[in-house]
């Protein structure tokens, strides 16, 4: 019964979407319109959901003092202040914009430059001319990093246009075949999905 | 030869500490180096530039993350005083849970040139990724029965001629990828396979070769990536920003990464030739 309903319904529902998307029949293109509406309500549920999930997480974790509580008491307290003030004084209000522009903001942009400088020394430790492969690669990462940049304008006219090429048809063409190739799986997987071949994402069988 | 045989295994706080001021010095004193446009922002300015009249509506969703905020912000204010300018209506919504706010920080220099209600509007955080950008785009009302300020959307004088899709001239999407938000892919499917709108995409510079292939397919009209693309935007629109200033930081970290690893392969082949291996590139 555990899989048994929710396959029927997965069935039902896949199958109006496909129809609506290839057949104009009324009484299925509204019926899949109000399923599409669903989902969006649906998707918030599952926001809440998760934030309480991960509240009850930590929430444990200082009580049972387990390694770095003290990390989860910073976002049991952040969390609990930002959901109290964006629900009843809207996110428009100015203490919530101040927890979002001094914390947030700082926060996720430190992270994303931090990679950068991963990204520098990860380039500088790998990139090296082991064979053949490893010297194309590196030979294509260089001429695309000069030209993408006006340092490599500067160093001869051509640069800009050869590494646009290289993206324009060498990237492309790949990029194409990778995009096919993952579209005909997930029509695949799509399809096992709705006819109920694959079951899985049910969890624990009965 | 030892000295050589050091440079394949150079301290990576050196490198950091190298890229910082790579970084930081031109961002305070720019050198100014020359750069050309490029066809995309190009093409992805013209097509702004020739199809939007005073008062068409242009959806405009900011699908990034705080992140990415330093890329995409110069790409998203390029964009938005474009349409500004252009005189279009913009109505700001967000796949990704930090747009609303960060729609709120982009769209504050536009304050008098496009005021809130009339010529711009923040609907808020869109849930439900593609399901729920193709519910919006049929039904908005259904989706979003507020702004985020909690005026009832109907009664916005802006989207007063907003009833669904057909009303829309054009979607922007300032995306940082598929962790934020609705992915390009999915813009495409649901704004151009199915409803047959022009979509324009801002995004970072590392998703860029994997969108390139919706782009030369004519799937996508503007395509404007990363800073480099956001630089070329503010020369086309005359009006040098955020990206222009970071150009110069740009072309000399990606000069010292370039630096870095012809450092470490001469390192390599040092190490080799003193093992008695012989060195270069083998088959």
């Amino acid at each position: 019964m555990r899989r048994t309903v929710p396959g029927i319904i997965l069935f039902v529902v896949g199958f109006l979407i496909v129809v609506d998307f290839f057949f104009k029949i009324p009484v299925i293109n509204n019926l899949s319109r109000d399923i599409r509406n669903w989902v969006t309500l649906i998707a918030n549920i599952a926001i809440g959901l998760g934030g309480a999930n991960l509240l009850m997480v930590h929430t444990r974790n200082v009580q049972r003092k387990k390694r770095e509580w003290e990390h989860s008491v910073v976002l049991v307290v952040l969390f609990a202040v930002t959901v109290i003030l964006g629900i009843s004084r809207s996110t428009n209000d100015r203490f919530y914009r101040f927890i979002f522009d001094n914390i947030n903001v700082p926060i996720g942009s430190t992270l994303f430059a931090t990679a950068a400088f991963q990204m520098a020394s990860a380039s500088y430790r790998t990139f090296r001319v082991r064979n053949i492969e490893s010297a194309m690669l590196l030979i294509t990462g260089v001429l695309v990093m000069l030209g993408k940049v006006s340092l490599g304008e500067m160093i001869a006219s051509w640069f800009p246009a050869l590494a646009q090429w290289l993206l324009d048809v060498w990237n492309t063409a790949t990029q194409r075949g990778i995009m096919m190739c993952t579209a005909i799986g997930l029509v695949m997987a799509s399809l096992r999905v709705i006819v109920g071949l694959e079951r899985s994402h049910f969890g624990a069988g009965e | 030869m030892r000295s050589l045989e050091k440079l394949q295994a150079i301290d990576r706080r050196i490198l950091y500490l190298l890229l910082a001021l790579a970084v930081a010095i031109p961002l305070y004193k720019p050198i100014g180096l020359p750069f050309t446009v490029g066809a995309e922002a190009r093409d992805s300015f013209n097509y702004v530039e020739q199809n939007i009249k005073p008062g068409d509506l242009v959806l405009m969703s900011f699908d990034m993350s705080t992140g990415s905020l330093p890329e995409l912000e110069p790409v998203a204010i390029a964009v938005m005083a474009h349409l500004a300018k252009k005189g279009a209506s913009i109505i700001g919504i967000a796949t990704a849970p930090d747009g609303p706010m960060l729609a709120w920080q982009i769209w504050r220099p536009f304050e008098k040139e496009l005021p809130y209600g009339e010529r711009f509007v923040n609907l808020g955080f869109l849930a439900g990724g593609e399901s729920g950008l193709a519910a919006f785009l049929e039904n908005p009302y259904a989706v979003f029965r507020q702004d985020i300020r909690g005026n009832l959307a109907q009664n916005i004088p802006m989207l007063k001629g907003f009833k669904d899709v057909k009303d829309l001239k054009m979607m922007v999407s300032i995306n940082t990828g598929p962790t934020g938000g609705c992915s390009v892919a999915q813009w495409v499917r649901i704004g151009f396979t199915t409803h047959k709108k022009a979509v324009w995409i801002g995004l970072n510079a590392v998703m860029a070769p994997g969108s390139m292939p919706y782009y030369r397919s004519g799937q996508l009209k503007g395509y404007v990536a990363g800073t480099r693309g956001a630089g070329e935007y503010e020369m086309l629109l005359k009006r040098p920003g955020l990206a222009i200033a970071g150009m110069d930081a740009q072309a000399m970290a990606h000069a010292l990464i370039i630096l870095f690893i012809f450092l470490g392969n001469i390192g390599m082949f040092a190490v080799k030739r003193a093992k008695g291996q012989r060195g270069g590139v083998k088959p």
